[in-house]
């Protein structure tokens, strides 16, 4: 093939240029896929609640949300929550709030599963206190 | 009779220090220092021989470490035979101080330890994974430094209570963290076997990509069944540890579309997570906030 450097060179471009998309595509990593999780279905999860002392409020968080909230609760305290509950159980936070200055106190939580199994958990505590249940 | 009195008070403060002098305290964790530090206060003098960021793995004592330890009135190791010098330890402190295998006096949990070509079951050294494992080394390390100093009682026991429950504060900050995570979630992928003690404690599954020691290469089979459960198991996220080559973690997010959520402290505390506080806070915002 004869012709001017600059012409061939020119030529050269112009190829690369259309091969361009070709190239990308075969060079480029695999797309980087997400894995995808599907959100859980809701359950209901019933709590009934015991105090030994009136707190201020009590609030329950289930996976970082608060689910329940509600200030000068009764000494008992019957709970339906709606949230993802799986076979295996949870966990809930309680963030009871008893006076400073009041003794200890206690909180007893009887939890019904969506399989009607009964579990039960108790946290102590004087003043703000802030306790993880398991469940089982 | 009062000769032999004094006598007798001579002989019992022998291997104790006096109250104007400080326990000399030798110690090959970066855990085992803070819990030291925190429970003996201005009464102990601690030689840090392995600090933050350094693999106790692959840590060597230098002679300048084996002259510290042979002067020091306690030597305090992880144990659970995550310091391979042991024996040499043992040789340089025959003249003095009392050496102290912490870990040994927690319980254990079993793992496979790979060797080259071929594995066997061991102990798992990562005990300080574990609050409650933390929590108990802080009763031997309180219990040794009343043993060297027993004027000092008191004092020991004082800042033992004050920073268990430190400890048991941070163990709420985590439980509540991890609370914000599914239970079908709790899979963590990390470089090597280094979590299991979290894991028991906070409800995780363990998926490790190498064995014990960080340097421990996985084969190619091995890999390919590793990324078959992780795209089985849904794994969103996985993990690679602070002096680690992360190479084969970046490998298997590619291939499982997983994503890699940065860097763990396995091996005790780092340059940018100095306290056991820190090295949990980090730890644990970058498992739940990963998997989430």
């Amino acid at each position: 093939m004869r012709g001017s450097p600059i012409v061939r060179a020119l030529l050269a471009w112009i190829a690369l240029l259309a091969l361009a998309p070709l190239l990308t595509k075969v060079t480029s990593a695999v797309p980087h896929t997400t894995v995808a999780v599907a959100a859980a279905p809701t359950r209901k999860v019933e709590l009934a609640l015991t105090f030994t002392a009136q707190p201020k409020r009590v609030a329950i968080l289930h996976l970082g949300r608060e689910v329940f909230a509600k200030a000068e609760p009764a000494a008992d305290e019957e709970v339906t929550l709606d949230i993802p509950w799986p076979e295996q159980g949870g966990e809930l936070l309680f963030k009871v709030e008893w006076s400073a200055d009041a003794p200890l106190a206690a909180m007893r939580a009887r939890l019904t599963d969506p399989r009607d199994v009964e579990i039960e958990r108790s946290l102590w505590g004087a003043g703000p206190t802030e306790t993880v249940l398991n469940f089982p | 009779m009062r000769y032999f009195t004094l006598l007798f008070a001579c002989f019992a403060l022998v291997g104790s220090v006096s109250a104007q002098e400080k326990i000399r305290v030798s110690s090959f964790s970066t855990i085992l220092t803070e819990i030291t530090e925190a429970v003996g206060g201005d009464r102990v003098a601690v030689t840090a021989h392995v600090k933050p960021g350094i693999d106790p793995h692959d840590f060597e004592p230098k002679p300048s470490d084996m002259r510290a330890v042979a002067t020091a009135d306690v030597v305090l190791l992880s144990a659970k035979h995550m310091e391979g010098y042991l024996g040499r330890l043992k040789e340089a402190t025959n003249a003095k101080g009392r050496l102290v295998e912490v870990g040994n006096a927690l319980p254990s949990l079993d793992l496979t330890v790979q060797h080259g070509d071929h594995s066997h079951d061991g102990e798992d050294p990562h005990w300080w994974h574990s609050i409650r494992n933390i929590a108990r080394a802080t009763k031997v390390v309180r219990d040794e430094l009343i043993r060297v100093s027993p004027a000092d009682k008191a004092t020991f026991t004082a800042s033992t209570t004050a920073y268990l429950a430190k400890l048991d504060a941070l163990d709420k900050w985590v439980k509540a963290k991890v609370a914000e995570l599914p239970r079908d979630r709790r899979k963590l992928v990390t470089n090597h076997d280094a979590f299991g003690y979290f894991a028991k404690d906070y409800g995780f599954t363990v998926m490790p990509i190498a064995g014990v020691s960080k340097n421990a290469q996985p084969g190619s089979k091995a890999v390919a069944e590793l990324i078959e459960a992780i795209k089985k198991a849904g794994v969103k996220a996985v993990f690679s540890e602070d002096v680690a080559n992360p190479k084969v973690v970046q490998e298997i997010t590619k291939e499982t579309g997983a994503k890699f959520a940065g860097e763990l402290y396995s091996d005790g505390l780092g340059k940018s997570a100095p306290t056991i506080e820190a090295m949990f806070k980090h730890n644990v915002t970058a498992i739940v906030n990963g998997l989430k």
